[in-house]
């Protein structure tokens, strides 16, 4: 019986080749078209060596004097017997041999998120995410650039700043999966990492522009807790990717933990309330004209408002 | 991580051309090179030296002086005057002071507690049991530009010394009488008198901006004291403060609303002119040749009172000032420009200050408010007084968010006024249209 060969080119591209039907024949390998497994790979020889498939179903594989030669593993070989998960090198192309009857990992189910997250590690998601990091950062460096003199140290200060933050933190919880689960998983963690910082930025726009047109709403308070509730979301996901918690013990951490730090955060707000500061703590929110869709109300509306100002005031002194 | 550093710019800390007096500072007296006749002063000195004394703020647990001041007898009864500054420990927490005069000999201490005080002249009347000394005499003439002038104190802690000087009339501009008087005042010498050549107290020595440039309390203003100062009357000095200082704001508010709302230019903006004689403007604007940046152009104006009412070493009270704050930039797009334009509104401070003690916590108010076509941010926050109900520190601000590249600010502080007062003034500001 032949294998099932893994190949894997010099672009980390893998496909599969399947020779199970194959009994007491020759597999020829190499960069030539006529070769029975056709590697695209310039280090590899047109005619580079074949495998004997005997009929007890047993492997061999013999190298044909190859320029680069070839590798079982790490030690070179010229003709050597092949046993199922062995690992074939010619030239920058691995083979991996595998028997039909190789057990494969179970199926992921698409409704499992931690299987889902430990999955969302492909280059292209990582370099999406990256890419969209740095459009929003520049995004918002034009924005909220108010006319400072630009010095090119100080930008690139910013940005290498904003990103070794994150990669740090996403450093810190691949070692924790590390130690806990023997893989890093840190292309995953970084991947989540940035969306959550990228779902911060971007939350804070619209909310910033509904608050500014209903200041009912505008409380530091429901800003700090949609972020609050982003930093759940952030932690829940890396307790999955890092640990082998269930995802029930994983929900309650990710639940009580921000609970916990927004108490926090109430009470020092509480607390400093009570502060006395010279200071009036104002709305002074302002944006440009186009963002404000309500009108004013009259010079009259307003003065007769301010009345309370003053009630609050007598409430205010200690 | 995605914030950018704000480049704050603290609008209420824009002060640089705000000319303050400065209560009786370290100033070491300089020669005078006046042609005085030295009989005169001395005839003056031997005429009214007795009836001078230092004053000493005794801290009790200490057991020793906190500061010191000057006083003079002014009725048979044993009252003596000085300036409130002098004795405002005693006046604010009377527990833990005492007050006691005396004399060069240092022989005998009178001790002394404060029986009526006029805080917004800064004036404080002190009765003494066992003086024999004769009592001063309040001119009742006017003195003319010129007029010799002698001023006596204890400066430091060095005795009794005589000032010779001028008169210069009435300070103009100043947000409560005063007397310019040339002539070198030193700490230790607030609180004593000054007197024409005919001996009679023309003034109160009270402040000094340095280089020969003091000021007095008009006599006239320690008459009218002396009328309100009954003997053996009780009164309650911490709401004799209040009512004066309700009906100080009362005064000043009155003269602002009865004053000249006349608008002058500013940008593209309107700001208003001197309202009335107390309010002083100075104006600033960004150095467009020296320019480095694209930070937007900015233009102000800011007017306020030459000096504010001393309430205690941490509360100053008093302070009028308005301000106007125009801002464009034609580099920036409306997003940026409002960035800036928000750093700048979210930090405006009122011109005054004062600790936990003195003063309450800020309540604010906002809303777009429509003027004039214009739609506009309205701040107003408003501060209550610890012990004097009825009194606040009142904050408005007022910015226009309907023009893309341009705005302009306009932002008043009044301290230690009323309710009526601040609402009757905010009333007038936004109909003043300064737009």
């Amino acid at each position: 019986m032949g294998p099932v060969i893994e190949i894997t080119g010099d672009t980390r591209v893998t496909r599969l080749q399947n020779f199970a039907q194959s009994r007491d024949c020759v597999l020829a390998i190499g960069r030539a078209f006529d070769n029975d497994i056709i590697l695209d790979d310039p280090y590899v020889d047109p005619h580079h060596g074949q495998l004997l498939v005997s009929s007890t179903g047993g492997w061999t594989y013999q190298d044909l004097g190859s320029e680069n030669g070839s590798k079982l593993g790490k030690q070179s070989v010229t003709n050597t017997a092949v046993q199922s998960t062995d690992v074939l090198i010619l030239g920058k192309t691995q083979l991996q041999l595998f028997n039909a009857s190789h057990v494969v990992a179970p199926t992921l189910s698409l409704h499992n998120l931690r299987q889902r997250l430990l999955n969302f590690n492909s280059l292209a998601a990582t370099t999406t995410v990256l890419s969209v990091s740095v459009v929003l950062l520049a995004l918002n460096m034009y924005l909220n650039y108010t006319g400072e003199e630009i010095r090119i140290g100080g930008l690139v200060g910013i940005f290498v700043g904003a990103f070794v933050v994150p990669f740090v933190i996403a450093a810190a919880w691949s070692l924790l999966s590390k130690v806990l689960r023997g893989r890093s998983h840190f292309r995953s963690v970084v991947n989540v990492t940035f969306i959550a910082l990228m779902a911060l930025e971007l939350v804070s726009y619209p909310f910033v522009a509904l608050a500014y047109n209903l200041p009912a709403i505008d409380s530091n308070y429901l800003s700090a807790l949609i972020d609050t509730g982003i930093f759940a979301a952030y932690l829940y996901a890396t307790l999955l990717i890092c640990t082998r918690l269930s995802t029930r013990i994983s929900q309650v951490i990710g639940t009580l933990v921000p609970i916990a730090l927004f108490s926090f955060y109430l009470i020092i707000g509480i607390s400093d309330a009570d502060e006395h500061t010279n200071y009036p703590n104002y709305n002074g929110r302002i944006l440009a004209p186009v963002v404000l869709i309500r009108g004013g109300e009259s010079a009259d509306d307003f003065m007769q408002r301010l009345p309370s100002v003053f009630d609050e005031a007598d409430q205010r002194i200690d | 991580m995605f914030k950018t550093s704000p480049f704050a710019t603290s609008l209420g800390c824009i002060q640089r051309f705000a000319q303050q007096c400065v209560w009786l500072c370290l100033l070491f007296s300089t020669p005078h090179t006046l042609a005085l006749s030295a009989a005169e002063a001395r005839t003056t000195f031997e005429r009214t030296h007795n009836a001078i004394y230092q004053i000493r703020v005794m801290d009790t647990a200490a057991n020793n002086k906190t500061s010191t001041g000057t006083g003079f007898v002014i009725r048979s009864d044993g009252l003596v005057a000085t300036n409130y500054h002098v004795v405002s420990h005693a006046v604010n927490t009377p527990d833990k002071y005492r007050i006691e005069l005396l004399q060069d000999d240092e022989a005998t201490v009178h001790l002394a507690t404060v029986v009526n005080i006029d805080v917004v002249n800064d004036l404080a009347l002190l009765a003494v049991d066992t003086l024999n000394t004769s009592v001063l005499t309040l001119a009742d003439q006017a003195s003319l530009q010129g007029d010799t002038v002698y001023a006596i104190g204890y400066p430091f802690d060095l005795g009794i010394t005589v000032v010779p000087g001028t008169y210069n009339g009435l300070a103009p501009h100043s947000a409560s009488e005063r007397v310019h008087f040339t002539g070198s005042l030193n700490s230790g010498m607030s609180g004593g008198p000054a007197f024409n050549t005919q001996g009679e107290i023309i003034g109160i020595n009270v402040a000094s901006a340095g280089n020969q440039v003091s000021f007095l309390v008009p006599a006239a203003r320690l008459q009218t004291l002396l009328n309100d100062t009954a003997p053996d009357q009780q009164r309650d000095l911490k709401d004799t403060m209040r009512q004066q200082l309700m009906g100080n704001s009362e005064r000043m508010i009155n003269q602002m609303l009865a004053g000249n709302w006349q608008l002058v230019p500013l940008g593209r903006a309107q700001a208003l002119d001197e309202i009335t004689g107390f309010l002083r403007c100075w104006g600033d604007s960004k150095n467009q040749q020296q320019q480095l940046d694209d930070m937007p152009f900015w233009a102000q104006r800011s007017c306020q009172t030459d000096h504010n009412i001393y309430v205690s070493s941490s509360l100053i009270t008093g302070k009028i000032e308005i301000q106007f704050y125009w801002l464009e930039t034609d580099t920036l797009n409306s997003v940026q420009f409002y960035e800036h334009y928000e750093q700048i509104f979210s930090s405006f401070m009122p011109g005054n200050g004062g600790t936990e003690e003195d003063l309450g916590r800020w309540s604010c108010d906002n809303a777009f408010v429509t003027a004039e076509q214009e739609t506009t941010k309205a701040v107003l926050c408003a501060r209550g007084y610890d012990n004097m109900p009825g009194l606040y520190d009142v904050l408005f601000l007022q910015g226009n968010v309907s023009r893309d590249r341009e705005a302009h600010m306009i932002h008043f502080t009044l301290a230690g006024t009323t309710q009526e007062m601040a609402q009757k003034f905010t009333q007038r500001f936004i109909e003043a249209g300064a737009w």
